[in-house]
């Protein structure tokens, strides 16, 4: 915090330190001017001074005459209309303020003001003229480029915003073969098994309720709870068409149940555990599912039985499922959450996630 | 009824989806469940061992795939696919002019499938386990398959002059007529020899044995004309590839 302050500060240091030394340079070149035509050193200095100073603080007020009467779309002789009389009156109060100075010189020198001559005014007030000029020129040519910055900066932002909306989208919707399979053995149960079909339809309702509430919302989270009861009703569906090839065991700590977690965080990891190790055989597998809460971190594990699977074999998969996960995780939790994957020695696939547990208060 | 019954053998890993088949499969009752599969191995080798006429076969298969058990089949049978979501399959099954159910399926449409085999088993034809090495083996298409009515006409690659998309229907344009196969225009492509066949437009694959000449069309099109008279005018890209080619 305090760096970043400190870089801000500097920042706004820079082009004020460079505006000075620009009108130091200026000013250097009155004082070799004066000095070359015979002044003494100390006078031709003053008369520098006096000449620069007031174009110098003035010069503030130009470069700032863009951010208040910003170039416009339509309409530019309205801007001309107030820039006229702001260009004049600026270059006559540096000229004013130059002729102050130089009276003021004389009299605390001299004893007496002493006023150079009305062509040399007259000069002064020209050069002044064209230095307010170009300072609004350049103000506003800064107060553009600020603007084009700022608009692309927003539109990166729009466009990071927009992509973790597509993944969001991507991640939290059921898998299409998932769906009709499912409607594909609840058909065959309507007239074999009325009252199996009736229950199973309703987890299927449950199930597309959740994710179109979760669209709807565009909740980033939802307690563990939600998720777990969803992962549930899903299993329970999978249960129809698998039967007893499938075998699943679910723990949790009760504390666990409350952290906000993204929804659709662990229904992949399930149904890719189903999909790899439990429907590719005929005699089935098991899935375990864990949740446990401890030091500030929510650990959540999903475990097969199944062939398991190669790091080249997961970024080949053309369900991308793991690898979509971990972009949304890094989209939400930037760098605070961890997705793990491996293949033990003794078989199967085993996949860990691990989340901070305070993400989130507007979690309802 | 007085026609032969055909023996079947049922290949489904999911137990409901199973069952209904033989349920839904009682309305037909021309058609015998010889043998029911759990998985594509013991699906293969219950067919090699009791040779039915007729397979369901699911696309997704533990063990073996079932377009892998229907590739791998040693004799001639008529075949009829069930599968949830694989475009894949579905185009190959198009391509191949094959029969295939999505899921879900109920009654009615497993009874229309079943009747459409009993129609094609009535008639002489080439038998959907061959046109299912043409269709599902990869590689490129020595021959596509088209519905007209009952019956399915062979078309060789060769004979094909042009593709043109109707939607995301293929209207095949070939030397034994006209025919629409449900398949994206890219979909065919992919499977076609870029040798002899070439998409020259978003909704355009031409044969080039078929072009007659080609001329300019504006400053970077060219226009094809076929040795059927159609008319067809190049993508800018593809003008561009074939001067490269008649150079």
């Amino acid at each position: 915090m305090a760096t970043s302050l400190r870089e801000a500060r500097a920042r706004r240091a820079t082009p004020l330190l460079l505006y000075a030394g620009a009108w130091a340079l200026y000013a250097s070149v009155y004082v070799a001017v004066f000095a070359s035509s015979g002044v003494p050193a100390f006078m031709a200095v003053r008369s520098a001074v006096a000449a620069v100073l007031p174009s110098a603080l003035l010069g503030l007020v130009s470069l700032r005459l863009a951010r208040r009467w910003p170039w416009p779309v339509e309409g530019r002789w309205h801007l001309a209309i107030r820039l006229v009389p702001a260009l004049a009156g600026l270059a006559a109060a540096s000229t004013a303020g130059w002729l102050l100075l130089i009276g003021l010189d004389g009299w605390l020198t001299t004893g007496a003001a002493r006023w150079p001559a009305g062509t040399i005014i007259a000069w002064q007030a020209v050069i002044n003229t064209l230095i307010h000029l170009a300072l609004i020129g350049i103000g506003y040519a800064w107060h553009t480029a600020e603007a084009l910055r700022e608009a692309q900066e927003r539109a990166a932002r729009a466009d990071v915003l927009r992509a973790r909306a597509e993944l969001h989208l991507l991640r939290s919707q059921l898998q299409p073969h998932f769906v009709l399979n499912t409607l594909h053995a609840l058909l065959g149960l309507v007239r074999r098994d009325p009252a199996k079909a009736e229950g199973a339809l309703e987890r299927l309702g449950d199930l597309l309720r959740f994710g179109q509430s979760v669209h709807q919302s565009g909740a980033d989270f939802v307690p563990l709870s939600r998720e777990w009861d969803f992962v549930k009703s899903y299993l329970d569906l999978e249960r129809v068409r698998l039967g007893d090839r499938l075998s699943v065991s679910m723990r949790a700590d009760d504390a666990a149940m409350v952290v906000p977690v993204p929804p659709f965080a662990l229904q992949p990891l399930v149904e890719n555990a189903i999909i790899h190790a439990v429907a590719t055989r005929a005699s089935g597998g098991r899935v375990e599912v864990s949740a446990r809460r401890s030091a500030g971190r929510l650990f959540l594990a999903v475990q097969d039985d199944g062939p398991g699977a190669s790091e080249a074999g997961i970024a080949a998969s053309p369900r991308m499922g793991l690898r979509l996960l971990q972009e949304r995780l890094a989209a939400l939790y930037a760098g605070r959450a961890c997705l793990a994957y491996e293949s033990p020695a003794e078989g199967g696939f085993r996949v860990r996630l691990e989340i901070p547990d305070d993400i989130a208060p507007e979690v309802a | 009824m007085s026609e032969r019954r055909i023996r079947a053998l049922i290949a489904e890993d999911e137990a409901p989806a199973r069952e209904s088949l033989r349920d839904y499969l009682t309305d037909a009752p021309w058609i015998e469940i010889v043998a029911e599969a759990v998985d594509g191995r013991s699906a293969l080798a219950l067919a090699e061992e009791h040779k039915p006429g007729l397979l369901f076969l699911d696309v997704r298969l533990p063990e073996l795939s079932g377009l892998e058990v229907a590739r791998r089949l040693s004799y001639p049978a008529e075949i009829v696919f069930t599968t949830a979501y694989d475009r894949f399959a579905v185009a190959a099954f198009e391509i191949g002019a094959l029969d295939y159910l999505v899921k879900p399926f109920g009654r009615e449409r497993l009874a229309a499938a079943a009747e459409r085999v009993r129609i094609r088993l009535s008639q002489t034809g080439v038998p959907s386990s061959d046109r299912v090495r043409s269709s599902l083996t990869p590689g490129f298409l020595g021959r596509l398959f088209a519905r007209q009515g009952d019956r399915i006409i062979p078309i060789p690659a060769e004979s094909v002059r042009r593709i043109q998309a109707q939607g995301d229907y293929a209207e095949v344009h070939a030397a034994q007529g006209v025919f629409l196969l449900h398949v994206t225009l890219g979909e065919l492509a992919a499977r076609l020899d870029p040798a002899r066949f070439r998409q020259v437009h978003r909704s355009h694959i031409v044969n080039l044995d078929e072009v007659e000449h080609l001329r300019p069309y504006d400053e970077r099109r060219l226009a094809i004309t076929l040795k059927d008279g159609t008319v067809v005018v190049a993508s800018r890209t593809a003008s561009e590839e074939l001067r490269r080619l008649a150079r």
